[in-house]
């Protein structure tokens, strides 16, 4: 090629990657997949259906997204170090009734909520332990212990629901201030507050870097198993008010609640950029994810789409975010 | 590459191989169970029923003294259900009958499973709720093979095994003569009505059937709501009939039912009269709270079905809820025994044995149906009724399934067994 | 700067042993502060457990390490890093989706009470690499870094932690010679202040150019200790095998066949580039194509793998023209042979028997009706273990615990299995040991008499040299150079492949 050729060809090369760079750094954001497909479907919504962009349905979108979005903040700690817990389905009822026999007792709503964030701790202390010490696989481990605390929700319950007799117990998900619920001050409390953990403090970062590389960790001198065991403990506790919000939304807690919380938080954090292998998501794209559901879900409802279409697109959504993720890691590759 | 594809189907031939050899073998040459029965017989064993024998309390209870029975519940999990087993363990223990219980936790396999256990025990009598409408045949093949009686509960048999069920029809149609009157009086017009319909997709149209029965009722006595042809027009796709009505899933249980319901308010406007009608009462008390938290459940006719302490407590204290598909499902347990001693005593049995129902109101009765205050069975702060409806002749009606055939249970006057319990209207010791 | 009185580090009868076989045997040995050793031995002489005992990740079963004047019993890498010792394996052990700044402060982020923030961590990283004039790009993500780049982060990270010792396992394997001697510049300026060295090698050539001790290892003892200055090469490598080095034999040239793989004007616009490359390879030949990292072999590689680089061109082989390779299969079709570079991550299944692994590309033909013929498997494998020399106790064991020389046999022996025309290897030697590295030379050498047609794509300039009837060098894309058996020389091909005066 003759040097004149050449410098042409060269401009032409350059712009062509500035272009692929620009795009990639668009869809920069891990969660930016997500974010646009959110932004479709608000907008899809909002064009087909009237109500949607209303006040009192905007919160009832939020007011259900409440629940699963404070069981899957606390999954994110969980996927960002590498693992996952799929027992958050058991826990999450097994802390409802707990809450709701004792709330009923009498001994007060204080100690009642105690005792049963309590529970979630301890189950997510044995999650911990069994797959940080004892080297369990956490597939293995929260499967079983979703069994485990799902069979004990219907013990403790002895197969009835457990009735939350006073409506105060249900406080949670009471409104307090104008006509938002509770729950979804309690929600952005827990996103704030993971927020800043992930971000801004030593226990967070080294989340990241126990998902990204074990061994590195490890050989770096990081109490991996202490860390392990600590983001367990919080998911468990997370899992535990996540039940403890649907009871009181409901007044009532029995063993069949949150029964698919499981895939479906671990859902919501892939979808605001998690990896299955750790390393990667954050709260602000688990949240996106959370949200990117429950619209999805009120939308369909709205549009009075038959319910075995709506599991279908709710599959469809998952693969298509997924899919969008995929996109820009090639395009960042590339 | 079909080189690849032999070892598979060779191996898939192996695992036929065993799987027939399997099922062959549990056809095990089954004495035959009703020959346990007695010296003591008088009738002679497969003669039709024809007149009413006086006392028979001692035929019905020789024939179940003794007999093994396994019973397969639907799932352990769920509240109603799990009365049903109790009512069935304590007229086991009534009667004295030798019962195994087997919990098929609402799911195929699980029922296979424990199909496959029932027939390989054999016992006297298997009584099955098998949970997926498709299932049963396969269930019955294994029951048949063995030549083991049984009876298909809740869900209709596949031809082998007779059935006791609920009669949809009636429960539909007479909730919906209570909430028309009702609206009536509160001078409500269809204009100006919302009717939230809260089905359970999965559990396919032996349950919900009811939902076609109560509108196709509602839409006659309520002039102006959008009307169907049949109850059947009414199906797990419909989502919405004219303006009027909307239907969605809340797969019986309450927080489903809460979300699925919590939805569909946004779509209605808020001067509207809610009606709402589901299948269950942890579906309609899922409802309910979705109601109550939207604030509108001054304007609101809601019923329940099942009977459930909490379904009770409803109809006696919340003035929305306006009546009560009550199906005794705790005292099932006798009438399956009843049931159990008429197969065994060879009795032929209507397409449908008419379980026992009642559609409780606060205090509204309507002749000629089984519309009646909840004071006829219940005395007043108990939800143990003190008594059951009276037993009904068999006669051309419209069973669970959908379709015509003979529904009652008076036959099971003969067999003795309800008088032993003495609850029942008109049979009392 | 004052000598010290005792030495920085020292072990005293260190033994180890993993069930039944004895890892190390009673090791003495001692460094000096601001020494430097390079630790040289066969494969499967205990350096990399030695290495990993000084540094926390092991424990030993017997014996005393002392460090800076004080017994020691590291429980883990943690109190290793405590005390001062730090290990930079040879795989790096980092974050790739974390930033450089992050790694290297992994576990000491910067904090008040618990919080950070990412500039107070750009900040510190930045600092420190001016400390220790060890430039590193702070902000960037780690997987966006070269390997020798990736490579100066760890030596900083374990710098930064106040180290006084470091031991780095096979610091060099996957560095070019620019960047090794970078690499050793820093090194050294390390030493000068007072930081003790330890690095595994097998590079001879670094060995004797950068290091002012070596000590030999040899089945879990440490044999000699000496000056490279005074030690000639055949007598370390004696030390290192128990025997005389053989030199490798004068090739003989036997006449060329016809050409059975012809590469067509390869182009490539994917990194690293392609310009017209042309060339071909004979019946009965051995030809190296050589070149240091980024010179564009790789691509060439990869496109005869099959790996789906976007390269334009013609390939014929047998004189059959064929397009590009799409995938590995279409390589397989066409009865191209590859042998990867990385034999545990794409070439072997370690979990698997050697029978398993040998078996692996002809399976099909050792079955009937889609079962496995267990004894025709079974003699392939032991064919090969005796035609290649395997070392192993059966056909039985577990590939993931032979080493790595014996590892690689197993991979050239099932990448001749489907008896391809041609043979393409990449990297064939990395990571072997010098006596295993010698007998598969010898192989290829005897394959090539038997006909068979063998690419060897290296950045081994002594692998590349040794083993050729022709040797191509290619730079930035290009071929530069050719040399036929007799104009072999390692100065010229390294002077053709870095573009001007070695």
């Amino acid at each position: 090629m003759s040097t004149a050729t050449k410098d042409a060809v060269e401009p032409r090369q350059e712009a062509r990657r500035r272009d692929w760079r620009f795009a990639a750094k668009a869809l920069a954001s891990p969660y930016s997949g997500t974010t646009i497909l959110l932004a479709a479907l608000v907008v899809y919504f909002a064009a087909s259906s009237s109500e949607f962009l209303e006040t009192s349905n905007i919160l009832v979108i939020l007011g259900a997204a409440a629940a699963i979005g404070i069981v899957a903040i606390g999954q994110t700690f969980v996927v960002v170090s590498g693992g996952f817990d799929l027992s958050v389905s058991g826990t999450a009822p097994l802390a409802a009734v707990v809450f709701g026999k004792i709330a009923n007792d009498g001994s007060g709503i204080v100690p009642a909520l105690i005792v049963a964030l309590a529970v979630g701790a301890a189950v997510g202390l044995a999650n911990g332990l069994m797959i940080s010490r004892a080297g369990f696989n956490p597939l293995i481990a929260t499967l079983g212990t979703a069994s485990i605390t799902g069979g004990l929700a219907f013990v403790v319950s002895k197969g009835l629901t457990v009735i939350y007799e006073d409506r105060s117990t249900g406080f949670l998900a009471e409104r307090s201030v104008g006509e938002i619920p509770n729950q979804v001050w309690v929600l952005l409390f827990v996103a704030c507050l993971t927020f800043v953990v992930l971000r801004y403090t030593t226990f967070g970062r080294s989340l990241y870097s126990l998902g990204g590389n074990w061994e590195a960790s490890w050989l770096a001198g990081m109490r991996v198993n202490l860390l392990s065991t600590m983001v367990y403990v919080i998911c468990g506790v997370t899992a535990a008010l996540g039940g403890i919000v649907i009871a009181s939304q409901l007044l009532a807690a029995d063993g069949q609640l949150a029964s698919n919380y499981a895939l479906l938080s671990i859902a919501a954090v892939i979808l605001g950029g998690g990896s299955l292998t750790g390393g990667e998501g954050g709260v602000v794209g688990t949240v996106i994810g959370v949200l990117a559901l429950g619209v999805l879900t009120n939308g369909m409802a709205l549009l009075h789409v038959s319910s075995f279409y709506q599991e279908m697109a709710t599959g469809g959504v998952l693969l298509l975010a997924v899919g969008l993720g995929r996109i820009r890691q090639l395009v960042n590759v590339a | 590459m079909t080189k690849a594809k032999v070892p598979f189907l060779v191996l898939f031939a192996c695992v036929l191989a065993v799987a027939i050899t399997a099922c062959g073998s549990s056809g095990s040459d089954s004495s035959s169970a009703a020959s346990e029965s007695t010296t003591a017989a008088s009738g002679d064993s497969g003669a039709e029923s024809e007149t009413t024998s006086g006392s028979g309390g001692e035929e019905g209870k020789a024939l179940l003294e003794g007999a093994k029975v396994s019973f397969a519940n639907y799932t352990d999990a769920a509240p109603v259900y799990l009365e049903l087993k109790k009512g069935v363990e304590a007229a086991a223990q009534e009667t004295g009958v030798d019962l195994s219980t087997y919990d098929n936790k609402g799911e195929a396999q699980q029922t296979l499973q424990n199909a496959q256990l029932m027939a390989n025990s054999n016992p006297d009598m298997i009584m099955d709720l098998n949970p997926v409408a498709g299932t049963t045949q396969s269930a019955e093949d294994l029951f048949e093979r063995g030549s083991i009686p049984c009876i298909a509960v809740n869900v209709p048999g596949a031809g082998y095994c007779p059935w006791i069920d609920l009669s949809n029809q009636a429960l539909g149609t007479e909730m919906a003569k209570v909430v028309a009157k009702e609206a009536e009086a509160k001078g409500w017009k269809a204009s100006d009505i919302e009717v939230i319909l809260v089905q359970s997709a999965g559990l396919g149209p032996a349950v919900n059937s009811s939902i076609g029965f109560y509108y196709e009722e509602l839409s006659k006595l309520i002039p102006g709501l959008p009307t169907i042809g049949s109850f059947k027009d009414i199906g797990p796709e419909t989502t919405t009939i004219g303006d009027s009505v909307v239907q969605v899933n809340g797969e019986a249980l309450r927080q489903p039912s809460f979300e699925a319901v919590e939805n569909a308010l946004q779509t209605i406007p808020a001067d509207k009269h809610l009606i709402i009608y589901s299948i269950s009462d942890e579906s309609s008390l899922g409802a309910y709270t979705a109601v109550q938290r939207a604030g509108r459940q001054d304007d609101l006719l809601i019923t329940g079905l099942a009977g459930s302490e909490e379904g009770l407590e409803q109809l006696r204290n919340n003035p929305a809820w306006v009546a009560e598909g009550d199906v005794f499902f705790s005292h099932w347990g006798e009438y399956l025994m009843a049931m159990a001693a008429a197969i065994m005593e060879g009795q032929e049995t209507p397409d449908m044995t008419a379980a026992p129902i009642a559609t409780e109101t606060k205090n509204l009765s309507i002749k000629g149906t089984g519309i009646v205050p909840i004071s006829t069975y219940y005395k007043p702060n108990s939800v143990q009724p003190y008594r059951l409806p009276p037993l009904q002749p068999e006669e051309k009606a419209v069973t669970s399934a959908g379709e015509s055939g003979t529904v009652g249970n008076q036959y099971l006057e003969k067999t003795g067994v309800l008088q032993l319990f003495g609850n029942v209207t008109g049979l009392e010791k | 700067m004052l000598p010290s009185l005792s030495p920085l580090i020292e072990t005293r009868h260190v033994s180890k042993s993993f069930g039944s076989s004895q890892v190390l045997n009673a090791v003495d040995f001692s460094l000096d502060a601001g020494q430097s050793v390079a630790v040289v031995g066969e494969n499967g002489a205990g350096k990399s457990t030695f290495a990993k005992i000084i540094t926390g990740v092991l424990s030993p079963d017997a014996g005393e390490v002392i460090f800076e004047n004080e017994p020691v019993s590291f429980g883990s890498p943690r109190d290793a890093i405590k005390a001062g010792v730090a290990l930079i394996p040879q795989e790096l052990a980092y974050v790739p989706q974390l930033t450089v700044a992050e790694n290297l402060l992994v576990n000491r982020l910067p904090s008040t009470f618990g919080f950070t923030s990412p500039s107070h961590l750009f900040k510190e990283a930045e600092r420190l690499s001016k400390e220790f004039e060890l430039e590193v790009p702070v902000r960037r993500l780690m997987s966006e870094l070269s390997l020798a780049d990736r490579q100066i982060v760890e030596i900083l990270k374990a710098l930064s932690r106040d180290s006084r010792l470091i031991v780095l396992d096979e610091p060099t394997a996957s560095l070019t010679e620019a960047e090794s001697n970078h690499l050793y510049e820093i090194l050294g300026r390390l030493g000068e202040r007072g930081l003790g060295i330890v690095a595994i090698s097998h590079r001879m050539d670094e060995v004797y150019k950068f290091f002012g001790r070596a000590d030999v290892f040899r089945n879990g003892e440490r044999v000699f200790s000496g000056s490279p200055d005074q030690t000639p090469r055949a007598e370390l490598i004696r030390h290192m095998l128990g025997r005389e080095k053989e030199e490798l034999e004068d090739i003989e040239t036997a006449p060329r066949g016809a050409p059975v793989l012809r590469i067509q004007s390869w182009s490539s616009e994917a990194i690293p580039e392609l310009h017209d490359v042309s060339f071909e390879v004979a019946e009965g030949e051995v030809v190296s194509l050589f070149g240091v990292r980024g010179c564009g072999a790789d691509t060439v590689a990869d496109g005869l793998a099959g790996r789906g680089r976007r390269i334009e061109g013609a390939v014929e082989v047998s004189g059959r023209p064929e397009r590009i390779f799409r995938n590995p299969r279409a390589a397989r079709r066409a009865k191209v042979g590859f042998v990867p570079a990385e034999r545990k991550r794409d070439g072997l299944v370690l979990g698997q028997s050697i029978e398993a692994n040998v078996s692996f590309l002809v399976i099909d033909t050792l079955s009937v009706a889609g079962f496995v013929r267990g004894r025709a498997r079974r003699r392939l494998a032991e064919d090969a273990i005796r035609d290649f020399d395997i070392r192993a106790r059966n056909v039985g064991q577990q590939v993931g615990t032979l080493s790595g020389g014996n590892q690689q046999k197993v991979l050239l022996a099932s990448r001749l299995a489907p008896d391809p025309t041609v043979l393409v290897l990449h990297e064939p030697t990395r990571g072997v040991d010098i006596g295993a590295r010698i007998e598969i030379h010898r192989l290829l050498r005897r394959l090539a008499a038997a006909g068979k047609a063998l690419l060897v794509i290296t950045t081994d300039v002594e692998e590349a040299v040794a083993i050729a009837d022709r040797l191509l060098i290619m730079r930035e894309g290009r071929l530069v150079d050719e040399m036929a058996a007799a104009e072999r020389s390692q100065a010229r091909a390294l002077r053709s492949a870095v573009g001007g005066a070695a």
